[in-house]
């Protein structure tokens, strides 16, 4: 390309400044939306990938009798039975996962996430070593994060010094910092602060784990395999444990195991336990990619739309340059360099939009962390190159073809009437239209998911409950000193808890065993929870007669096992060995949220010493307060111990945020579809008016009112947009129900409201730009018009 | 040079077909100097446009230089057409995003001349259509006169055998219209076979002979000298 071509693209570029500045800011927009989502599915798609054995580790997961789902978790001593067993299996690991309360030497209290392994841990996983060793066999030392060092050591080397465990208990321990480890990366599906030797790990009660105690079931175990190919006949061969386990604990019936390759891991998202992170679900991976597509596709047709609809500009320079010996594959390129030299000025712009829009990203998800370093990163290098060529094409191809084709005698002649609207171009804003009414269509429809999920009845209290982990033997006196305060209306006791703990357990009736949801509850729980039973009655709270033989369940439950809610109180029901009655009906809860689907429930009373949970209602103005008064109590309490509270809506609040970031998502990729259409067809009505001014110039003289020449300036859109309208519309209330479903099992689902409000707006602000433009004739003088022509 | 043998050129649209050329003949020998006259319609840019291997003809014969051309492809035309032939056009058809100087050395791109020698004909050209003193301005800051002579600088400087000029006074006043004959004159005195299309007898009178067309054919041919 000679120099002089490459001036004149720049003089074209210059010469529409509006235009090319609201393309290049419409394909910069397109582009930063791809490179989003682009970064989003690889890094949804390379959990685990650094681990430079990948292909040969699995983890055991086991399938229970009454569910489908599969448990991350798997009896202890498979670890090492089958190592003995099996010949094929190298090696392998356990893992178990505690949070526990912890002191660095002469610091605070902290609650960290800690990980207990075997010595074989850092031969299976690759996470690199800042300093110090790794050498799990120690078991008087502790491994720990960059982050988590900096937490308890601040500048200070951490290697050497010593961190408390079990700072609470009777059974404390403390263990020497032997290693730092560079921060797990956030697509790790194993996820801790510190790591320490499987020999540190302590009961509840203090004791020590037996290797060959089939009742207990690790976290997670490891295999590494020669064979990956072996997997399934390995997992057919475990078989032979499940008597032990079945032998060994009642409540848990194994019926089934399976080899899970580390690399599909992460894509475990609908597992029944899991203690492993798992990769953003598919609604946040496709989803943006759907999206970004849209979008970039709506920036890439506003470019091809406006360029046609100038062409007419250019006329004569293609003409001359033809005249000149310019061939028509010259002229191509020259057009297409144009394109290319926009879109390359929309990547420059696109990098600033990407670190502006990645950590904004970041911060909405929990568990994301996009980045984007073009530099560093060859694969990003290799595909902003390929969007380069890519967008060039997609943008500029048509308009470079269309004004290339004409011949110059026709131009010179005066025949060519190009530029302007034609099938293709409105095909082309047709396109823009649906894209926007499926984004628009998209927020309003998250937006009232959210006012549907802010107004649902979940069964019991979300807006009037704080929580406060404890221990059973700090448990009165805090009960006690919390009760003091005088907003607080109630408390009660607890071990699990609605919404945040519970355990999926094997429930046995009539010798059928249904999988369900387990909650150990303590004094006055249902009460305070606002839990209404619809048949039956509460659990006694003045003595612990129900402890051990009473057992409160949901509907689901019921339905389960064939009973109603009236025929099911009196029925016995068994839990690992203890027999339970049942003495109420509670309508079903969503113990998981908006996330989960509703299971089969069962709740049980513990004594009143067991407690380690308490649940505060207050009914005041201020929840927020009451909150900052049981944390002042439990300063003075326990003023060493961390404090563990929480409210009860953060989990709801969850919800809440992913609908708001799902609705600021689409309502700002909307609000640009939107101005992409109405640059558009700003553009298209301006040359329509312009191909025909002298039309409307005869038909003002003779007597056309202004809505007459509305109906002649928009005839040809009409349909465009009453056809794209319906489809976008259409494609608008799918896509979200969709997305509904991927990311909440409860939802509102698409409405009419959502579509109305969507063809409102789109409709008043399209109706803004032919006004606009009607105006703009009405102020043109007929006689200047025809004078001109 | 050229010789257009039973020449046909129609335009066609949905319902209406318009002969513009029908069966016309014409020979132009090389170093003359040509005017084509007649009333608006009568085919003298059509056959302006197909001398130039601007436009495709229906039917006849086009040899140019003695070679076949009327079968060409564009590629083929296009290649012929910049390495001999130049076109100076009523409204001057100068590029308005290029300067004076760019839109000299533009067709010499097209013919890949290096970019010493561009530099060097491209001066040599705007010195001798004094021109030179606007050689970094836009041709919107030209007057009339001024952007005829960058568009004959343009059609000269790849030294076509041919110029091809359609109403090239058509547009400027008579002492501008004098000086644009004028350079013809003397590019056609030099040896390059000069054809203009033209209204103005008094510009047709620089010429060696004048052609006179009406419905697509030549009417009369006057010998001027």
């Amino acid at each position: 390309m000679n120099q002089i071509n490459i001036k004149a693209i720049f003089r074209n570029l210059t010469k529409g400044k509006f235009y090319t500045l609201i393309n290049i800011l419409g394909i910069a927009i397109g582009i930063t939306s791809i490179v989003w989502a682009f970064q989003n599915y690889r890094f949804a798609n390379s959990f685990d990938n650094f681990h430079n054995d990948r292909d040969q580790i699995f983890r055991i997961i086991t399938k229970n009798e009454g569910s489908p789902l599969w448990n991350g978790y798997c009896p202890l001593p498979i670890a090492t039975f089958a190592k003995q067993d099996f010949p094929e299996v190298e090696r392998s690991v356990r893992l178990e996962r505690a949070f526990l309360t912890i002191r660095p030497e002469a610091g605070e209290t902290f609650n960290s996430s800690v990980h207990f392994t075997d010595p074989e841990f850092f031969n299976f996983f690759n996470f690199p070593l800042v300093s110090g060793t790794n050498d799990l066999q120690d078991n008087a030392g502790v491994w720990i994060t960059e982050s988590e060092a900096k937490k308890l050591f601040g500048i200070e080397p951490a290697v050497g010094k010593t961190i408390q465990f079990y700072v609470n208990e009777s059974h404390q321990l403390p263990l020497v910092v032997k290693g730092v480890l560079k921060d797990l990366p956030s697509n790790s599906s194993i996820q801790f602060d510190i790591i320490s030797n499987f020999l540190n790990f302590r009961k509840s009660n203090g004791q020590l784990l037996e290797m060959d105690d089939w009742s207990y079931y690790a976290d997670a175990i490891f295999l590494k395999v020669d064979n990956p190919l072996m997997a399934s006949k390995l997992a057919e061969g475990f078989k032979k444990y499940l008597p032990l386990t079945f032998e060994a604990r009642k409540d848990i019936k194994p019926i089934e195991f399976q080899l899970d390759p580390l690399s599909g891991i992460s894509k475990q998202n609908d597992m029944a336990t899991n203690a492993l992170y798992t990769r953003p679900s598919d609604a946040a991976i496709y989803g943006p990619l759907v999206l970004a597509i849209l979008i970039l596709l709506s920036a890439c047709l506003n470019f091809a739309n406006t360029t046609v609809a100038r062409s007419n500009q250019r006329l004569k320079e293609m003409g001359v340059r033809k005249v000149l010996g310019g061939s028509k594959s010259q002229l191509i390129i020259q057009q297409l360099l144009e394109s290319s030299l926009i879109v390359f000025i929309a990547i420059c712009l696109s990098t600033i939009f990407t670190a502006w829009w990645l950590p904004t990203y970041n911060r909405m998800f929990d568990g994301i962390f996009l980045t984007a370093n073009y530099f560093e990163d060859f694969q990003l290098f290799q595909f902003m190159v390929f969007l380069l060529l890519f967008v060039t094409l997609l943008a500029g191809l048509y308009p470079s073809l269309y004004i290339a084709r004409f011949n110059a005698s026709q131009i010179f002649r005066g025949g060519v009437n190009y530029g302007g609207s034609n099938l293709f171009s409105r095909v082309l804003l047709g396109m823009q239209i649906l894209i926007a009414f499926i984004t628009v269509s998209a927020s309003f429809g998250f937006a009232k998911n959210a006012e549907f999920q802010r107004d649902f009845n979940l069964g019991f209290n979300q807006n009037n409950i704080i929580g406060l982990w404890t221990s059973e033997s700090d448990f009165s006196t805090i009960r006690d000193a919390v009760s003091a305060i005088p907003d607080v209306d109630k408390t009660a006791g607890s071990v699990g808890h609605l919404g945040y703990s519970w355990r999926n357990l094997g429930v046995e009736a009539g010798g059928i065993i249904k999988e369900t949801n387990f909650i150990q509850t303590g004094d006055h729980y249902l009460d305070v929870m606002g839990v209404k039973l619809l048949t039956g009655r509460d659990f006694n709270h003045d003595n612990d007669s129900d402890v051990n033989k009473s057992m409160i369940i949901s509907e689901k439950l019921c339905a389960e096992y064939g009973w109603t809610k009236d025929n099911a109180l009196g029925k016995q029901l068994t839990v690992d060995t203890i027999l339970y009655s049942v003495i109420g009906v509670t309508k079903d809860l969503y113990v998981g949220g908006f996330f989960n689907n509703i299971d089969p429930l069962a709740m049980v009373k513990v004594a009143n010493t067991s407690s380690r949970l308490l649940i505060v209602q207050s009914n005041g103005n201020s929840l927020k307060t009451v909150y900052d008064q049981i944390k002042a109590s439990w300063a003075n309490t326990f003023p060493l111990k961390p404090f563990n509270g929480f409210f009860q809506n953060e989990e709801t609040s969850q919800a809440q945020r992913v609908n708001q970031s799902v609705t600021t998502i689409f309502f700002w990729f909307g609000i640009i579809s939107v101005l992409f259409t109405l640059t558009g067809m700003f553009a298209l009505i301006s040359l329509t008016i312009l191909k025909k001014n002298k039309e409307i110039a005869i038909r003002r003289v003779v007597g056309a009112s202004l809505k007459d020449i509305l109906l002649v300036i928009n005839k040809s859109y009409f349909w465009v947009f009453i056809v794209a309208a319906g489809l976008g519309m259409y494609a608008g209330a799918a896509l979200t129900q969709v997305l509904m479903d991927l990311i909440f099992k409860v939802n509102v689902g698409f409405n009419p409201d959502s579509l109305l409000k969507t063809f409102i707006g789109v409709c008043a602000l399209i109706l803004t730009v032919v006004m606009i433009k009607l105006w703009q004739v009405d102020r043109m003088k007929p006689s200047i018009v025809l004078k001109g022509n | 040079m050229i010789r257009l043998t039973n020449l046909d050129k129609r335009y066609r649209t949905e319902e209406v077909e318009t002969i513009a050329l029908d069966k016309m003949n014409l020979e132009v020998k090389e170093g003359e100097f040509v005017s084509i006259m007649g009333p608006s319609g009568c085919g003298k840019s059509s056959l302006l446009n197909i001398i130039g291997l601007l436009d495709d003809l229906d039917g006849g014969s086009y040899l140019f230089n003695g070679i076949e051309v009327a079968k060409f492809n564009e590629r083929k035309r296009s290649e012929l057409r910049k390495h001999n032939i130049g076109f100076v056009f009523q409204s001057f058809n100068l590029i308005d995003e290029l300067t004076v100087y760019e839109n000299v050395e533009l067709p010499l791109i097209y013919t890949k001349v290096n970019a010493a020698d561009r530099k060097k004909r491209v001066e040599e050209v705007l010195e001798k259509m004094q021109i030179m003193h606007r050689k970094n301005h836009f041709p919107q800051q030209l007057s009339g006169g001024q952007q005829q002579r960058v568009a004959i600088s343009r059609a000269v400087v790849n030294k076509p055998k041919l110029i091809l000029a359609d109403e090239p006074t058509g547009n400027l006043d008579s002492a501008n219209g004098n000086e644009v004959m004028q350079l013809l004159t003397d590019l056609n005195e030099q040896g390059t076979t000069v054809i203009m299309v033209t209204h103005s007898e008094h510009d047709a009178k620089y010429s060696h002979r004048i052609v006179r067309m009406l419905d697509g054919k030549t009417v009369t041919e006057n010998i001027l000298l």
